[in-house]
């Protein structure tokens, strides 16, 4: 079997055309899933089983089914009920790209809900003993001890799950929209020559995940300044 | 109505702490006046630490009364972050934040509880923190530190506080500035320890020989 570098010399700046769509469901799906891991962290830790409750629920869903399910759900499903197509979210869920960051999103957030959980868990109760015994709230514990000891403690393994979301992006090409894959399945389609256009769209995103490892090393080394002994 | 000079800062009558059945103080009776400072001395597991613990609500007594400054410890949240405000706490293990410097360690609370000033609460670290004679270790972490070093810091966090508790026991290092640091400071100061030590300078020495097991 020949290996055509002329095909991946020429395909690959049009593959590159698709790395802005794929940074922009990475960054958004990213921040909204944060957002929203942090609200069910919230629920989780509350105390309050009408809480707590939903918030397990929420949880078990969608950790129990395959993202590419949930993604096709969104897309094909939703619309299917006119409150949707009549709501102030159609334009948005109208679009492919709307339901993959969609689906993205409230994939993420489950995952990373846990993983700040177990952050928030890791904070050693002495430090928050200290800081009741010099009259802190419960608020003021959680803000100024809970929070940052935690977001260190999960960044690790948050960095691990975007890393992992950057691979599931992916999935949008299965609805119609040219990210990176998207293109790179085109081409494929085009050439019949899957194995040079895969092999280098692998190699890609493999570079894309070096920059996220390289940046999450950074924060940790910012955030993990007091950890160190000198 | 005047308060007396020498009244009790810490008062506890009949206390009682049970941990389900199991029961961690038994009838403890104590007052510590203003300017005495106290050592509480006894095996582990004889209920030096719940003690003290009781002292500012970390554990809450099952029966009994602990009047700490005029001010009985009841559920009330209100009342009991009164009460912390003027109790200083050196733990076992210090509990410093380990992801603050020293010198926002002695900061954050001052800040946050008292509302003073970031100015002022500085100055006030830095001023207690020469007291314990480290202020050029201020801008490092705790786990920077030496034990006793950090226990030092500790001993600082709990100056400028009225009534002074120290669970545990005192670092050779740290030992002589109790008497620069807290000694001077007036107030009332308990300690419990497991074994007696020289720093410790007590006025009155309490024994716990019952073990519970």
């Amino acid at each position: 079997m020949s290996f055509d570098l002329q095909l991946i010399i020429e395909s690959l700046p049009v593959m590159l055309m698709g790395i802005g769509i794929t940074f922009k469901l990475l960054v958004i799906s990213g921040v909204l899933g944060l957002l929203l891991a942090i609200c069910l962290l919230l629920m989780r830790i509350s105390g309050l089983w009408y809480l707590n409750i939903p918030a397990q629920i929420y949880i078990y869903v969608f950790r129990g089914t395959p993202i590419l399910v949930q993604i096709f759900i969104v897309y094909y499903g939703l619309p299917q009920f006119e409150s949707v197509r009549e709501s102030i979210f159609w334009p948005i869920l109208r679009e492919p790209t709307g339901c993959a960051i969609l689906a993205l999103s409230l994939n993420t957030g489950a995952y990373v809900s846990e993983i700040l959980r177990g952050g928030v868990l890791g904070v050693d109760k002495g430090v928050l003993e200290a800081g009741s015994a010099l009259g802190m709230s419960a608020h003021q514990k959680f803000i100024y001890i809970t929070t940052p000891i935690a977001t260190r403690l999960a960044l690790p393994a948050y960095s691990n799950d975007v890393i992992s979301l950057l691979k599931s992006t992916a999935l949008a090409s299965t609805i119609t929209i040219a990210d990176m894959t998207g293109i790179a399945r085109t081409i494929v389609a085009d050439t019949y020559a899957p194995y040079e256009i895969f092999i280098s769209l692998a190699v890609v995103y493999m570079i894309f995940t070096f920059g996220l490892q390289k940046l999450f090393g950074i924060i940790e080394g910012y955030l993990g300044q007091y950890t160190k002994r000198e | 109505m005047s308060i007396p000079e020498n009244r009790p800062l810490i008062q506890m009558q009949n206390v009682n702490k049970f941990f389900g059945d199991f029961q961690a103080l038994k009838n403890v009776n104590l007052e510590v006046r203003k300017g005495e400072r106290i050592v509480v001395c006894g095996p582990s597991g004889s209920g030096k630490s719940t003690m003290i613990r009781c002292i500012n609500r970390l554990e809450e007594h099952t029966d009994g009364h602990i009047v700490i400054d005029g001010n009985t410890l009841t559920d009330k949240v209100k009342d009991i972050n009164a009460v912390r405000r003027e109790v200083g706490m050196v733990f076992q293990n210090f509990n410093l934040f380990p992801h603050m410097t020293i010198v926002k360690n002695l900061m954050i609370a001052q800040q946050l509880v008292r509302n003073t000033s970031k100015n002022d609460a500085r100055e006030t670290a830095m001023f207690y923190l020469e007291r314990v004679k480290i202020p050029e270790q201020a801008q490092k972490y705790p786990i920077q530190l030496s034990g006793g070093q950090q226990q030092r810091v500790a001993i600082a966090r709990a100056l400028g506080r009225n009534i002074r508790l120290l669970d545990g026991y005192i670092s050779t290092d740290a030992s002589k500035y109790l008497a620069r640091g807290w000694w001077r400071q007036g107030g009332a100061n308990l300690l419990s320890l497991g074994r007696f030590l020289a720093g410790a300078e007590p006025e009155k020495l309490a024994l716990n020989y019952r073990k519970h097991d």
